[in-house]
């Protein structure tokens, strides 16, 4: 059997078509490079986070009270818990005024009030300083149109879509071009370029309860860790608190509710019915996501919890119908009708769910990885968020970071040659890797959709927002068993156009190497900052305002690590 | 209805043909309803029980799905017992019949060419 294949040459790759990826392809081909995005799903820039992003933007626009981009980093800075990157961050805070504009010139409907754009407070911003788009136009759907329409008259630009990137390739030490299938085709494809840009996204959908896409399995980190790349701060994991739990809202974002604890006054009690954040922190619903989520998650653990295992949220508690329609839209109440929910007047079980990784490759403030040929940028990359990201600080990041790469990848690629790759060896090696899994027998009762469940129970049960030391030795040795046993999987069907088990296949791989790469830091973190809390080591210590540094070693099961001074 | 009811639900498959020649594949490879029995739970979605009879029946089901509870991605369409319709969006119920969406080359079971 010859599986299909074809070599498409281009001067920049993008791997992933969210706004960091768009963002980066437009800057390319306003410059006359040939660009290529590459894009794992049936739709560009309809597959990752992106699109589904229904809250903030921030930046010191400074409408409503004086602002500084200064301020901005500092608050970001001071919630990052002292890990992130200065020079990273103060390239988005600066960056971030005038790039919001240019997307509300691009068509972006932010909300305004008399005449002028709207800015509100929100968690760990001392200014109002965040956007939003309302709900009846969805403010990542509003974001992503706006980018995309600027993307058409570019004939230099090329999507290509439903094609998996499962290898960077390399010419010695230097990034070259990629290697993937094309599901729709059932063809191997591989790309040579003079530069890569891996705009993939995080990887949630490692954990059970996420917010993202089912795409967001973290192939990112995956690629650029085999490519020795390094990555840091993959321990932290923002879990977002107000995750819909019970009932389920069909058709709507599990994250809908999280608007409404900070803006509009909705209370949150404990199956006992006690306004339970007092006894731990300061400011309720108005703090921050990480501690919010771990008050809740404790709550639930020492048995105070609803029957689906949640806490009761009231999102109409302060300001009833009237007060949620005029915030939100009378079709925001409309929507929760559509379902059977009065949503003013309901009592939701609500529970935090895996919505964001601040870790990710190291990069500098021009998105450059230390591997030449490689930059990174928006949630795939480290450096803003540190140990907490603030809410707005994303939409932020991927809006001013897809130009900032963007600007990067066409300064190297003007400077750097089609470097030599070896082709047909990795045509040959991903296909025999292909047919010789074709080949292997079926197990009738293991499939790759079970082993996914399984491994993201094991990740929200030990490496969610409570974490101890053995919880997470014994989900690491889970991890690897089930490396080991994907290992020795067929497939029940052997046709390659749309074959399900390969695309979970491939998804797979990348979710065991995320997870491993997330364990592993935060049993090495002994310590609680931010996202990251042990119940083993509860304080935060100043010893440890330091990053941990993942890097592959050829050979070896696990990463090694090294700490940033 | 209880939460611990099972519902049976109709999905049409089809296996991909020579994807370089649609006709032939018409010709050759028709659809087939294929019925599954899933617990039921409250609020189940469309989607929900597609995702159940990947991990419970047939992990080759293939469909249209990325968001999956959001309508943001707007990829999950289907023709719900008749009607075009997002999977995400619309509750499971007994008896439900799952097609592709007309008028379209069908890749494979409800992935279309779009």
């Amino acid at each position: 059997m010859n599986i299909k294949h074809s070599v498409i040459t281009t001067d920049v790759l993008v791997i992933g078509s969210g706004c960091t990826g768009l963002g980066a392809a437009l800057e390319i081909a306003k410059e006359g490079l040939e660009v290529v995005v590459v894009e794992k799903g049936e739709k560009s820039g309809q597959c990752g986070a992106s699109i589904m992003a229904i809250q903030l933007a921030c930046a010191a626009l400074g409408v409503w009270e004086e602002d500084s981009p200064e301020l901005h980093a500092q608050d970001t800075i001071k919630w990052g818990r002292g890990l992130s990157d200065p020079k990273i961050v103060a390239r988005m805070t600066e960056r971030a005024p005038a790039r919001i504009l240019e997307f509300e010139k691009w068509g972006m409907k932010f909300a305004t009030k008399d005449g002028k754009l709207q800015q509100l407070n929100s968690p760990g911003h001392t200014r109002k300083r965040a956007l939003y788009v309302d709900f009846k136009y969805g403010t990542g759907r509003s974001m992503m149109q706006a980018l995309s329409n600027q993307l058409k008259p570019f004939t230099n630009l090329k999507i290509i879509k439903n094609t998996y990137i499962r290898e960077l390739l390399k010419s010695g030490d230097q990034v070259a071009g990629a290697i993937g299938f094309d599901v729709a085709n059932g063809e191997i494809v591989v790309f040579h370029a003079k530069t890569v840009v891996l705009a993939t996204g995080g990887g949630m959908e490692v954990y059970g309860r996420n917010s993202g896409s089912r795409h967001l399995t973290g192939d990112g980190y995956r690629l650029a860790f085999l490519a020795g790349a390094p990555l840091l701060d993959m321990e932290f994991v923002q879990f977002i608190p107000m995750g819909t739990l019970y009932p389920n809202f069909p058709g709507l974002v599990m994250t809908i509710l999280e608007p409404m604890s900070y803006r509009t006054g909705g209370r949150l009690t404990n199956a006992q019915g006690e306004e339970f954040l007092d006894r731990y922190i300061d400011g309720g619903l108005k703090a921050t996501r990480d501690i919010i989520s771990y008050a809740m998650a404790k709550e639930v653990l020492e048995g105070r919890g609803t029957p689906h295992g949640g806490l009761y949220f009231e999102p109409g508690y302060s300001v009833g119908a009237e007060g949620l329609a005029e915030e939100y839209g009378q079709q925001f109440l409309d929507q929760f009708k559509s379902v059977g929910i009065n949503i003013a007047s309901a009592k939701v079980e609500v529970f935090p769910i895996a919505h964001y990784f601040m870790g990710g490759i190291r990069i500098d403030a021009d998105g450059r990885t230390p591997v030449g040929g490689l930059l990174a940028a928006g949630e795939v990359a480290a450096g803003i968020h540190g140990a907490n990201r603030l809410a707005g600080n994303s939409l932020t990041d991927v809006m001013v970071f897809g130009q900032v790469i963007g600007e990067s990848a066409v300064e190297d690629a003007r400077k750097r040659s089609f470097l030599p790759i070896e082709i047909s060896d990795a045509i040959n090696k991903f296909q025999a890797e292909i047919i010789n899994r074709l080949n292997l027998p079926i197990d009738p009762e293991i499939n790759f959709s079970k082993l996914r469940e399984n491994l993201q129970n094991e990740m929200l049960r030990n490496v969610g927002p409570v974490r101890t030391g053995a919880g997470l030795q014994e989900t690491l040795d889970r991890i690897i068993g089930l490396e080991q046993l994907l290992q020795s999987i067929g497939f029940r069907d052997n046709t390659l156009v749309f074959n399900q088990e390969l695309i979970d296949l491939f998804e797979f791989e990348s979710m065991i190497s995320t997870a491993k790469l997330i364990v592993q830091a935060a049993i090495y973190r002994k310590e609680s900052r931010g996202a990251h809390h042990r119940e083993d080591f509860s304080i935060e210590l100043p010893e440890w305002t330091r990053n941990i540094i993942l890097k592959y070693k050829p050979g070896q099961p696990q990463a090694q690590i090294d700490l940033s001074s | 209805m209880p939460d611990d009811h099972y519902i049976n639900i109709f999905v049409a498959r089809k296996k991909p043909g020579n994807v370089s020649d649609f006709k032939a594949q018409h010709e050759e490879n028709q659809e087939v309803l294929e019925k599954y029995t899933l617990p039921y739970s409250k609020g189940m979605s469309a989607l929900d029980a597609l995702d159940n009879i990947r991990k419970l029946y047939d992990p080759s089901l293939a469909y249209p799905h990325s968001c999956r509870h959001g309508k943001a991605c707007r990829l999950c369409l289907a023709e719900i017992d008749g009607k075009v319709d997002y999977l995400c969006s619309t509750l499971a119920r007994d008896g439900m019949i799952i097609k592709s969406i007309p008028g379209r080359e069908i890749i494979r079971d409800l992935i279309v060419n779009r």
